[in-house]
């Protein structure tokens, strides 16, 4: 064992705090070496000389006074409440941070959620909103006749009157047809109205919007009589083909075709009508975001109060905590 | 009443029982001040807030040695002292050992004033001595050698670790030596052959 370790154990050998093999060699080594026993020699005299060092008498007595007892009582009463601040304070704190979490997940939740549906009834709809504007548009001035063809996009106005014309003749016909249908059933009733229906030269006449209003030329065929009708200006409406058909009579007032109103290819995309949600997929969605809007809500205004009540509690802590300095 | 009843009826908010235990310890608190600060008005002051504090947190003692446990309170309390006493602005007058260790009562009837008057010049030259350790050191040392107290009991007082408390001595008695050993002119005599005698 060299000097310095020796050394270095000569303290805690003279207070017999070595086990007993250290302290065997630090004894061997002793044997052998003036220099360390000089060393512990010098040791044990200081702690003796330490040891000797008298009390120091007392100023006064230490004994806590009636005063001192009671306001010392008042800071224990503030080294509880300090305490029970302290525990609630973190408490809150905890809680504020699980509400913030939850608030935080169920916002981006719902984001999500929320988004999605929208952007898919928006990329599916469209060309179908499209068609069913443009026929919405056209459906109260056409009848049923020609749906297909009203659809289309308004032909030039060059155009508008012959194709009108045209289509024009195949209603004019079936109307005619009725007509005599109805001539037939009437006839017992009504002679006079039969009559002045056969007799009539009421124009069949449709606008279509965009087009200037045909002229008055037409029609050109009427079932029966094979003169050519007296041109007439005033449009009339045309019969729904069922059985029954309401012959129009000069005195009634014409009732103007509604123009059915030209969608450009780019208004129809634009248009959003509200579009119900597939019932499958839009029932889910709409339980769960209900539930989940309600927690969201919780959470939000759960984090408000407890923000609040947290703040509340620093407060306290820090106004309990100058008074315990006082 | 011992000691663990006085103890007990103490946190039941008994002060008399409080008082019974300040009267057996203050003696050995103070004294543990007084070595560690070198002055009186600190080492009251120290003591003082001590037991003020012990009367505080009584109801956290939970067993163990009630010596340790108080001494733990005045040691921090002389810490805050010496911090205090850091911040302000020292005069050479601070540090000067106080000489009212001088007392007039003889140790014994058989003490010799002259013996007397040695007694009290190398208590005066060991406070200095001690005044010239570390902080650390001086705590251990005061607590260990002055006032008795095991290795276990200082770590407990010193809150460190057993083997912080046997360095801390062995360098704290290896100082304090040597700073008997270059002064021996202030050695008594007898003392100062038994430094220089080889072995």
């Amino acid at each position: 064992m060299n000097h310095t370790r020796v050394r270095d154990n000569l303290s805690a050998y003279l207070d017999g705090r070595l086990s007993a093999r250290q302290a065997a060699r630090i004894e061997a080594h002793l044997r052998d070496c003036p220099e360390c026993r000089a060393e512990l020699e010098s040791l044990r005299t200081t702690v003796a000389l330490l040891k000797s060092l008298p009390d120091i008498p007392l100023p006064g007595s230490f004994v806590l006074s009636a005063s001192a007892v009671k306001e010392q009582t008042g800071f224990r009463r503030l080294n509880v409440a300090f305490g029970a601040l302290r525990g609630a304070a973190v408490a809150v704190a905890l809680m504020f941070l699980l509400f913030v979490a939850g608030d935080a997940y169920l916002s981006v939740g719902r984001l999500a959620s929320t988004s999605a549906p929208m952007m898919k009834q928006s990329t599916d709809s469209a060309p179908e909103m499209a068609a069913e504007t443009a026929a919405r548009g056209i459906e109260g001035a056409a009848p049923q006749a020609e749906p297909i063809e009203l659809a289309k996009a308004p032909a030039p106005e060059e155009e508008a009157p012959v194709a009108y014309a045209l289509e024009v003749e195949a209603p004019v016909e079936e109307i005619d047809g009725v007509a005599m249908a109805v001539e037939a059933e009437d006839a017992e009733a009504q002679p006079e109205m039969a009559s002045e229906a056969t007799d009539r030269e009421a124009p069949i006449k449709r606008s279509v919007a965009g087009a200037p209003s045909p002229k008055p030329s037409m029609p050109t065929a009427m079932g029966g009589g094979g003169e050519p009708p007296a041109p007439k200006a005033e449009p009339t409406m045309l019969p729904e083909p069922t059985a029954r058909v309401e012959v129009p009579t000069p005195t009634d007032v014409p009732r103007a075709l509604p123009s059915p109103t030209p969608i450009p290819s780019r208004v129809a995309l634009l248009i959003t009508p509200e579009v119900e949600p597939e019932p499958i997929a839009a029932a889910a969605p709409d339980r769960l975001a209900g539930a989940s809007w309600r927690l969201w809500r919780l959470f939000r205004i759960g984090s408000g109060v407890l923000l609040g009540l947290l703040v509340a509690l620093c407060g306290a802590l820090l106004w309990v905590r100058a008074r315990r300095r006082l | 009443m011992d000691e663990s009843a006085l103890i007990k009826a103490a946190q039941s908010g008994d002060v008399n029982a409080f008082n019974s235990l300040v009267l057996a310890y203050q003696q050995i608190a103070y004294n543990v001040a007084y070595r560690v600060l070198g002055n009186r008005d600190a080492a009251r002051d120290a003591t003082q807030d001590g037991f003020i504090r012990a009367f505080r947190a009584l109801s956290q003692y939970r067993g163990g040695s009630y010596k340790s446990w108080l001494l733990r309170i005045v040691t921090n309390c002389c810490y805050d002292q010496m911090r205090a006493k850091k911040r302000r602005p020292s005069t050479p007058l601070d540090d000067l050992v106080e000489d009212d260790e001088h007392t007039t009562i003889l140790a014994d009837d058989t003490e010799t004033p002259e013996a007397h008057a040695e007694r009290e010049e190398l208590g005066v030259l060991l406070q200095r001595a001690l005044k010239s350790l570390p902080e650390d050191q001086r705590m251990v040392v005061v607590l260990c050698d002055v006032q008795g107290l095991s290795y276990e009991e200082a770590a407990n007082a010193c809150s460190v670790a057993l083997g912080t408390v046997k360095s801390r001595l062995s360098r704290a008695r290896g100082k304090m030596r040597d700073y008997l050993l270059q002064r021996p002119e202030l050695l008594p005599d007898s003392l100062r052959q038994r430094f220089e005698a080889p072995v």
